[in-house]
């Protein structure tokens, strides 16, 4: 009974984990014309047009290429043709799958989940993963923030989850959930790390919702430089959780100050050739050679920060001005990076190194917001993937170096874990006996 | 134009650097002849006198080693005159920088005082000499404006925290991180040798209590692992960084300070603090004595603050077992560091903008201009 219990158990979790897939639009920035694909872990199924299996079980040291064809996507597989496909799919046979893909001329990356390939508009490769939700958020989280400490990617995990699930039809008439560029969020590979996924799995089923109880908006940048900007500074709507507040933590950080110098002429001349203001008269000129932020404004001489920013391409619209009369240069000396509406990643590392909780941390940038969580989700499947995870992150502690090869990856070391633990309990002895009482009851 | 610039301890080497960044920003041919340390030195030439020679804190310090200081007060103004700036600036030193002032002053030189001496803490009756013998004086926090303006004391300038300007420069670093991934805690037990021999042995308790977390010492590579190990090899939760306290602050979950600047600059990077002082017991009846009553904190926080924001453990009060008690208020409890994070926000709005160095520089310049 106990063994049916298990099985229908993990058919269960099987079920709603994998009913929680996203399709990822990857390299969507890029024009792919030939892509090299090598298997990190697992094995693949690689299906054609209306499911026709190309190859079974495609794994380690197999290279598959793929190039467009007219409409079709060419297939070889180490060194032999298979074809031309109008969709080329590689189905992962296990939970635990990882792909490396390599496209010509542009940097590799490895994702797990499955694969679909075709042929864009534009005649170049249009490549989607289909992957579980939550392995996404894990991507993002990684390739969003950065830091040493999970709670970390706990906040970005939630922050990145509540866009995902408010935005989850952004590219819905492409075909696919999101992109992997900044557009959507950063998805630029796999979660690697297993602190990171921690992190996700940690808040799990978490997301930000204002006082309605509806999901709000979570911008994020990357350092606010002192104070955090209002949506409607930046943007046209006044958000009642995007208020500017003072953010001590985002001081001394690595984006924390920029300076940019150019010459005097061109910064007037920017001013009265873009927005015809008359340089020549001395109020002006003197607002704009000896314009000073000690707290964010909006505007400067009427012009909207914003639009100085994209025009000098500038990190951030907090900035004041150091006129140099002698060198007829002005210093742009500013704080922060990004547009600093919400939360500061920056600020965020901070709060986390000095013990702040999570939930802390986001009604700081997220004024009167609270945080969600969500009844439904699958308790003990999530439970015991952070303790399995908890586990491999304390073995890695143990380690005098950590080197990291396709079999140390975490997710196979993971799985593999899993593997012990059900084989512990089918091999149990008590179990045995159970068995075969309810073998005699049936 | 010539400048003559006298910092005699390791901020004052720290804010000269940044003054003289600014000097030469304005006055790229500038000439400065300078007493200072390694930071400064970065920025142009080599110190006439390196702060390592200079560093006595405390009435009877100074006493032990008064023939050396009058021997550099003697060399200080011989080497002015032979020099002939337009300009001399002091930075903070007041027992030195006032002597040499008067005698500035006396031969027609122009004098600028940066970082003012606290007067309103002590010696309040050196502001007449003051009025006297400076055409400058910037001080540096927010509250000494009414007790210049009180005291009629037009020369007087607020040109902001100069601590400002060393940390907006500062270029984050590796964090410290502890080998086993404790939180790390930041002693900062001073810069002088003696002052370091009393505040780290009392440290080290808490060091030994707290196994679970990782202690760095703030060290200054002048003084060297020599000096550093045999006070703090009975623990192996504790190493010494070198030269790097801004690193350090920017990695620490909460600190352990002896006061002076580094409580500010603990604060400015949102470190919770326990702040410890002791000083030469004679010392302390004399300043008793000659401070009375007449401030409520020491560690600049406070001060600045108004308000009781970072504990403060005072001569007697700084035993291991109220240094233990208080260290667990700063690590434990979570309403109480919040409570301190809050507070320091309010010392970030009262300091305002970076920029002191800019600012002073630019006083330098309209003085010498006029």
């Amino acid at each position: 009974m106990k063994r049916i219990g298990i099985i229908l158990c993990l058919l269960l979790l099987a079920y709603e984990v994998s009913a929680e897939r996203v399709k990822v639009r990857l390299f969507s920035n890029n024009t792919v014309d030939l892509i090299n694909i090598s298997f990190d872990l697992g094995k693949y199924n690689l299906y054609g047009n209306d499911s026709t299996l190309i190859e079974p079980e495609v794994g380690d040291g197999k290279s598959v290429e793929l190039t467009p064809n007219g409409r079709m996507v060419h297939v070889s597989i180490d060194g032999y043709d298979y074809g031309s496909h109008a969709k080329v799919s590689f189905v992962a046979t296990d939970t635990a799958c990882i792909l490396c893909l390599n496209p010509r001329n542009i940097k590799q990356r490895t994702y797990e989940g499955d694969l679909v390939v075709t042929v864009g508009k534009n005649g170049k490769l249009f490549i989607i993963n289909e992957v579980e939700f939550e392995t996404y958020i894990a991507g993002v989280a990684q390739s969003e923030i950065y830091g040493n400490h999970t709670d970390i990617f706990r906040v970005q995990s939630i922050i990145s989850r509540t866009w995902a699930m408010k935005n989850i039809h952004k590219h819905k008439n492409e075909g696919y959930n999101f992109c992997d560029q900044v557009h959507c969020q950063a998805y630029l590979n796999r979660c690697v790390r297993p602190d990171i996924m921690l992190g996700t799995m940690q808040s799990a089923g978490m997301t930000i919702v204002d006082s309605e109880g509806k999901l709000i908006d979570t911008p994020f940048h990357s350092n606010s430089g002192g104070q955090t900007a209002n949506s409607e500074d930046v943007w046209r709507s006044a958000l009642p959780y995007l208020r500017s507040v003072p953010d001590t933590f985002s001081y001394h950080m690595r984006q924390s100050e920029w300076v940019k110098v150019i010459t005097e002429d061109k910064w007037l001349n920017y001013f009265s050739s873009k927005h015809n203001l008359n340089i020549q008269a001395d109020s002006i000129r003197q607002e704009l050679l000896q314009f000073a932020q000690s707290t964010r404004k909006v505007r400067i001489c009427g012009v909207p920060l914003t639009r100085v920013r994209t025009d000098f391409q500038l990190k951030s619209t907090f900035f004041s001005v150091l006129y140099d009369s002698a060198a007829h240069k002005v210093t742009l000396s500013g704080h922060g990076f990004g547009h600093g509406v919400g939360l500061s990643q920056e600020g965020t590392i901070r709060m986390v190194g000095l013990g702040i909780s999570y939930d802390s941390i986001i009604h700081h940038y997220y004024t009167g917001s609270r945080i969600h969580f969500d009844e439904d989700l699958p308790h003990t499947y999530v439970e015991n993937y952070i303790k399995q995870i908890a586990q491999i992150i304390e073995e890695d502690k143990q380690k005098s170096t950590q080197t990291v090869s396709k079999k140390d990856d975490w997710l196979g070391r993971l799985f593999r874990l899993r593997d012990r633990e059900e084989r512990e309990e089918v091999y149990d002895p008590n179990q045995d006996e159970l068995d075969s009482d309810w073998q005699y009851d049936w | 134009m010539k400048y003559y610039i006298i910092a005699g301890e390791a901020s004052g080497d720290l804010h000269g650097a940044n003054l003289m960044r600014s000097i030469l920003r304005k006055d790229p041919n500038a000439e400065i002849r300078y007493w200072g340390g390694d930071a400064m030195q970065e920025v142009q030439g080599h110190p006439v006198r390196h702060i390592r020679d200079l560093a006595y804190m405390g009435i009877v310090e100074v006493a032990a080693h008064l023939s050396t200081v009058l021997g550099n007060i003697r060399f200080c103004k011989e080497d002015i005159l032979a020099f002939n700036p337009d300009v001399i600036v002091y930075i903070d030193y007041p027992g030195f920088n006032l002597k040499i002032a008067k005698f500035a002053h006396a031969h027609g030189f122009k004098n600028v005082h940066y970082i003012s001496p606290q007067l309103w803490a002590w010696k309040k009756g050196r502001i007449k000499s003051m009025r006297n013998v400076l055409d400058k004086l910037c001080y540096i926090l927010p509250f000494e404006q009414d007790f210049y303006a009180n005291n009629n004391f037009p020369k007087a300038v607020y040109v902001g925290h100069p601590l400002l300007d060393a940390a907006s420069r500062y270029v984050v670093g590796e964090p410290i991180t502890a080998p086993d991934g404790k939180k790390i805690v930041a002693l900062l037990p001073g810069s002088r040798r003696m002052e370091l021999k009393k505040t780290l042995p009392k440290m080290m308790a808490v060091v030994k209590a707290y196994p679970q977390y990782h202690f760095v010492v703030a060290g200054m590579t002048l003084l060297g692992d020599s000096f550093y190990k045999p006070l703090i090899e009975k623990a192996d939760n504790i190493t010494v960084v070198y030269d790097r306290t801004y690193d350090l602050l920017a990695s620490a979950f909460a600190a352990i300070v002896c006061s002076g600047t580094a409580t500010l600059e603990a604060a400015l990077f949102n470190v919770p603090q326990v702040v410890c002082y002791r000083a030469n017991a004679v010392s302390a009846a004399i300043a008793r004595v000659l401070i009375g009553d007449k401030i409520r904190f020491i560690s600049l926080p406070n001060l600045i603050a108004d308000l009781a924001i970072v504990s403060e453990l005072i001569q007697d009060d700084f035993t291991e077992s109220r240094l233990m008690e208080e260290f667990a208020k700063v690590t434990d409890d979570v309403d109480n560091r919040q409570r301190i994070i809050t507070g320091y926000s309010k010392i970030h709005h009262l300091l305002g903008d970076a920029g002191a160095s800019d600012r002073t520089a630019e006083e330098i310049y309209s003085l010498m201009n006029q």
